[in-house]
């Protein structure tokens, strides 16, 4: 059965990824009701799996429409459509599903190798610690975020606000729920992420009608040559390292990795001047990239608790919806959660090579289906899903309102990302800031001691003051150039 | 010569939002109570989350009023009208499911719902309307059924009761 839900969770995962509109995000808070009569174990293997299919998935879009399914394959578009306008769109989506199955790989065994160590280390840490760990990575998103760093700190703290609707996590006092008696369990992760991420992705897609000009695969010519695999190797390795690592820093994530990639590539390469123009090496190493980061950023949502993108916000709000509790303490409490992850990694990847390549005229097939059709069976299947996970209208109206919400942020340019982290990380930030003070007889300096809590304050501040400072001096550049425009 | 303010009519706007809500929370958690700093009561955290959030937005805005802010320059979104009519429908679609539902029950709903969602999307032809409605309403009740999950029989379990 747990390879069932791993292969429904890849096969969801490549569609997802495949089809322009609805992000990993998006699917996996529309299918997260799903999964709540299933074990927690099996509800986790299922949402990962989404959450690297659509890495897979992304592409095939992009090489073969120019579209990116999603966000982290935004770089493939650049060589991998050159390629398929080539006639080489074989060779193209052959080496992004080979460098994503060894990116996928090499994350998979990396993360044992650090988890443990991570999770021993994490036993001693106090409530500052991890109030002081979750604060560095609410910092980071706002420094990665799109739009201004304000505009990233307004959405960090309205998520941490909309956390602190319905029971205080310390008093088990209502707070701020208006008398319904829906809100006292808070506003839900699962309605508000649903809204932000599903149904503002709609409203958006409904706005244009895009057209795809989807170039055919010739398959007969799939398989790289020897001199494509040469040129892919150095960027592969070095696109999983790097991956990886992306995926262990809060706020890195696979968009970063796969453009970070890129970049390198571009650097080391003999010929840059091919890049853009239909170097394989700049398939190779992004897409190994975007998996590998997938598999890194299980690291510290599993050793520590603390998630470092909102995907694995999600991942963690389910793994609480189901009563279980990440952190240093998850491989000695529930290993057949952790163990399960791992297993269905390797099972998961192997499955995606398989889907991604002898599948890939039926994502072709579905990529011709009219968004006319496509755009009200996403909105159904998120009214479906907010109904069904507790049969209360209240949860649908929460959705239809985060929606309409994530639309005008969208539009006025704030990013949501750090929403939804905030959202998810608030009550436990909250916890953990009370519980210090509560510990320290209500002194202050308890966060700023080492070797852990201090330095990583001051680590997060410091980088608050250069977000704020580089705003400052582009903000100084700006009025200073238009000042000269109108004095000459 | 300093250029005129440059924010837009949307960001002035949710500034302002953002400056009650900031207020309101603030106001709200000093009244659940602060407690004190070595107890914190319910209403410390969101206490200093509202002012925070106040004094950005209060920040934000005057210097996107003086035109010294980073945030968007110009005009701001601007949709046409057909386009906020057909938005518009999509969310009381949305909506009417979430109100309609228990009264109603799943099918009649999801039916209404769908054929309004698939005309605003742009299917033209009424049969393929009610044809297309009619096939996901009958696949997705037997479907989420098979599955466990109960809809409100509504208004068709009064017609099948004698």
């Amino acid at each position: 059965m747990t390879l069932l839900y791993c292969f429904a969770g890849v096969f969801i995962g490549t569609l997802v990824g495949v089809l322009p509109g609805i992000g990993p995000m998006g699917a996996m808070a529309i299918l997260l009701p799903s999964t709540y009569g299933l074990p927690p174990a099996a509800s986790i293997i299922m949402l990962s799996g989404i959450y690297y299919g659509a890495m897979y998935g992304g592409s095939t879009t992009s090489i073969l429409v120019n579209i990116p399914g999603e966000a982290a394959s935004v770089i493939t578009c650049l060589d991998g459509y050159q390629m398929a306008r080539a006639g080489r769109a074989g060779p193209a989506l052959s080496i992004a599903a080979f460098g994503s199955f060894i990116g996928g790989t090499f994350s998979i065994v990396a993360l044992q190798f650090l988890v443990f160590p991570l999770s021993d280390a994490a036993l001693k840490f106090g409530p500052p610690e991890f109030f002081a760990l979750m604060c560095l990575g609410m910092t980071i998103l706002t420094y990665l975020a799109r739009g201004t760093a304000v505009d990233a700190m307004l959405m960090v703290l309205l998520g941490l606000i909309l956390g602190t609707v319905g029971m205080d996590p310390i008093l088990g006092t209502p707070r701020f729920h208006f008398g319904s008696t829906s809100l006292l369990d808070g506003v839900g992760l699962v309605p508000v992420a649903m809204g932000l991420f599903g149904i503002s992705e709609v409203l958006f897609a409904l706005e244009r009608e895009v057209v795809r000009d989807i170039l055919q695969a010739r398959l007969a010519k799939s398989l790289p040559t020897r001199e494509d695999w040469r040129r892919s190797a150095g960027p592969i390795g070095r696109g999983s390292l790097i991956g990886f690592l992306c995926g262990i820093i809060p706020g890195g994530g696979a968009v970063m990795s796969s453009f970070l990639s890129y970049s390198i590539e571009k650097r080391l390469s003999k010929r840059p001047e091919e890049f853009g123009c239909g170097a394989i090496e700049g398939v190779a190493g992004p897409e190994s990239a975007n998996n590998a980061a997938a598999g890194g950023a299980f690291v510290p949502m599993l050793a520590l608790g603390i998630p470092p993108s909102p995907i694995m916000g999600l991942l963690l709000g389910a793994l609480m919806i189901h009563g279980v509790t990440p952190g240093p303490l998850l491989i000695s409490q529930h290993p057949e959660i952790f163990w399960g992850v791992i297993a269905s990694m390797y099972i998961g990847n192997a499955m995606l090579v398989l889907l991604n390549l002898p599948l890939v005229g039926i994502w072709v097939r579905v990529l011709r289906i009219p968004s006319r059709l496509l755009l009200p069976l996403i909105l159904f299947c998120c009214l479906i899903g907010a109904y069904s996970a507790n049969n209360n209208p209240t949860e649908v109206v929460i959705m239809v309102v985060f929606g309409v919400v994530g639309y005008v942020l969208r539009k006025l340019k704030y990013d949501m990302a750090p929403l939804i982290m905030a959202l998810v990380l608030g009550p436990l930030i909250e916890a953990n800031f009370r519980n210090s003070l509560i510990m320290s007889d209500g002194r202050f300096r308890i966060f700023l001691q080492w070797p852990i809590s201090g330095p990583v304050l001051m680590f997060a501040a410091l980088l608050l003051v250069s977000t704020t400072f580089s705003a400052y001096r582009k903000n100084k550049a700006r009025m200073d150039s238009s000042g000269l425009s109108e004095d000459a | 010569m300093r250029a005129a303010a440059f924010m837009s009519p949307g960001r002035v706007v949710s500034h302002l939002l953002w400056l009650v809500l900031g207020a309101g929370v603030a106001i709200g958690s000093y009244r659940l109570g602060l407690g004190r700093v070595e107890r914190p009561g319910p209403g410390f955290f969101p206490f200093l989350l509202g002012s925070l959030f106040f004094a950005l937005a209060l920040y934000s805005f005057f210097k996107g009023l003086l035109g010294t802010g980073e945030g968007e320059v110009g005009a701001g979104p601007s949709l046409e009208r057909a386009i906020y009519g057909k938005l518009g429908l999509v969310v009381a679609a949305l909506l009417g499911f979430a109100f309609l539902i228990e009264p109603l029950g799943f099918v009649p709903t999801a039916f209404l719902t769908l054929g309004i969602l698939f005309t605003a999307a742009g299917l033209r032809r009424w049969w393929s309307v009610t044809l297309w409605s009619a096939g996901v309403v009958t696949t997705t009740y037997f479907l989420f059924t098979y599955l466990g999950v109960r809809f409100p029989a509504g208004v068709l379990r009064h017609l099948s009761t004698p």
